[in-house]
């Protein structure tokens, strides 16, 4: 009876060890690009995650948010280091340039503003306008420029970062990503995205 | 039931014991605040705590203060001089350039080591077979760099590009950074045995490879070669007692080659076990080569948005 208290103790202290020490290991170097619940931004954030693996060898972990606004919090405090968000979004509320009349000019003042405000840095557009609905099969959106966004810390650490990720710039217009999203129907995201950038040389 | 104690707590420290958070091991004997200095990992961790540990011994000795050796991973440095964790600094001298500018660390001695005493320089390589002579040739290739934040395995390289009419971003048909550890060996290989047509590797590691064996000179072409630039630097942090910054550099400079100390029961000689020849007082305008690549190549700290 003894020796199965003892079992039972050391036998609990082992599971411990195990499930604790995962959350202890080395993960190297990692960077989290925050998504919200768009079929654009899981395509958008499955092509940069690619892209920047397999050029830098860094692990690159997606994580879901719920929305932009969520993501741009995430990456502000800290717990992500790229999102993507919409020029139209970032201007809401704001006087100036309407970003669907004059994109490039709304472009340029979202920037200046995230720069100034949050020291956060608006990589170039992709080229398409969002958000996409989720659900809309013929692709619905809120129709404004879509760039990813990440901070100066972060281009600190990581120097080709936007060098690397402006490599998209201009690649993924309307209708590049109509073809992504339906083609993502049949076939898992990351495939789709992987197929684009060897077609790309970018890969 | 007493007995099962050792093992209980055993258990419970253990994967706190095996954690990746730990930062050296400090070194014992006396008694003051430790001196902490940050050694920043080349290679591997297990391969720069065997060469940089016995400095801090080393230092300990001399000066009579514990010097607590940490070894930090390259982009997590600037979170360690930011918020003053360490006291001294042993970086490449890219990232001391870096602190110096942002956070006024003191640029103290400069590692000699290989063929340019103090000093490396950045190589761009291909395969002798490869027919690639000159920029021109490279329009088009594939290219492999080393660490982004190496001077000499990707800042020279950049900026020789860049001042010889060849921007990488337009002209490469596509260029990557080695993964992983030992990047250096890692673009050599590559371009050894055919993956990438064109390699951004210090002349250092050219050097030592051939002399261990690993690779023949004769198999490759160096296409351009930057100026020598300072390279590995010792730093002080602004705030250090400048008697301590200056005995800490003495000891560094007066370091004889056959000079040893006791580190974790073994007698080791200092220098050899850093793979180096010796410390070179730093001379602040040697290290305007540096700022003025990391200006052309719009890198930081000078980086423009």
């Amino acid at each position: 009876m003894k020796r199965n208290k003892y079992f039972i103790i050391i036998a609990g202290l082992i599971l411990i060890h195990l499930l604790a020490t995962p959350l202890l290991a080395c993960k190297g170097r990692v960077l989290h690009l925050a998504v919200g619940n768009s079929v654009d931004q899981a395509i958008m954030g499955q092509m940069m995650s690619i892209l920047i693996n397999e050029r830098t060898g860094t692990t690159v972990e997606i994580v879901q948010m719920e929305d932009t606004k969520a993501a741009h919090e995430a990456v502000l405090h800290g717990l992500a280091e790229i999102y993507i968000n919409y020029v139209g979004m970032a201007q809401a509320g704001t006087e100036g340039p309407n970003a669907l009349d004059e994109p490039q000019k709304a472009y340029i003042l979202a920037s200046r503003s995230y720069n100034r405000e949050f020291g956060m840095i608006w990589l170039k557009p992709f080229g398409f306008q969002g958000p996409m609905a989720q659900a809309a099969s013929s692709g619905e959106v809120d129709r404004s420029l879509a760039a990813p966004i990440t901070t100066k810390e972060v281009i600190k650490k990581f120097p080709i970062l936007d060098r690397l990720i402006n490599k998209l710039a201009g690649r993924v217009d309307n209708k590049t990503l109509e073809e992504l999203r339906g083609k993502s129907e049949n076939q898992d995201v990351e495939i789709t995205v992987r197929e684009f950038l060897t077609s790309h040389k970018l890969i | 039931m007493k007995i099962i104690y050792p093992f209980v707590v055993f258990f419970i420290l253990l994967p706190f014991l095996i954690s990746c958070q730990g930062n050296g091991d400090g070194v014992s004997g006396l008694d003051e605040k430790p001196i902490r200095i940050g050694f920043m990992i080349c290679n591997s961790k297990a391969e720069s705590k065997a060469r940089f540990e016995p400095i801090a011994a080393y230092l300990s000795e001399k000066l009579g203060r514990k010097f607590e050796p940490i070894l930090v991973d390259t982009y997590k440095f600037e979170e360690y001089v930011r918020d003053k964790k360490v006291d001294f600094t042993h970086t490449n001298s890219m990232l001391a350039i870096s602190y110096n500018e942002d956070y006024g660390l003191k640029l103290l001695t400069v590692d000699k080591r290989g063929q340019q005493d103090h000093k490396d320089s950045g190589a761009i390589i291909t395969r002798k077979d490869s027919g690639i002579k000159n920029y021109d040739d490279m329009r088009g290739k594939t290219m492999i760099f080393g660490p982004a934040l190496a001077p000499f395995g990707y800042m020279a390289q950049y900026y020789l590009m860049l001042t010889n009419g060849f921007d990488p971003e337009e002209d490469l048909s596509y260029y990557a950074i080695a993964p992983g550890a030992y990047k250096h060996e890692k673009v050599i290989y590559s371009v050894l045995y055919g993956r990438y047509d064109l390699g951004s590797v210090p002349r250092i590691d050219l050097d030592l490879m051939e002399e261990e064996g690993k690779i023949d000179l004769d198999d490759f072409h160096i296409i351009a070669e930057s100026i020598p630039m300072p390279y590995c630097t010792v730093g002080a942090m602004p705030d250090v007692d400048p008697a301590l910054v200056q005995k800490v550099k003495e000891a560094l400079l007066n370091m004889k080659q056959d000079e040893s100390v006791l580190h974790e029961g073994e007698v080791l000689k200092v220098l050899d076990r850093a793979w180096l020849h010796g410390f070179a007082e730093a001379d602040d305008s040697e290290f305007d080569l540096i700022r003025e690549r990391l200006k052309r190549n719009n890198m930081e700290p000078f980086k423009k948005f």
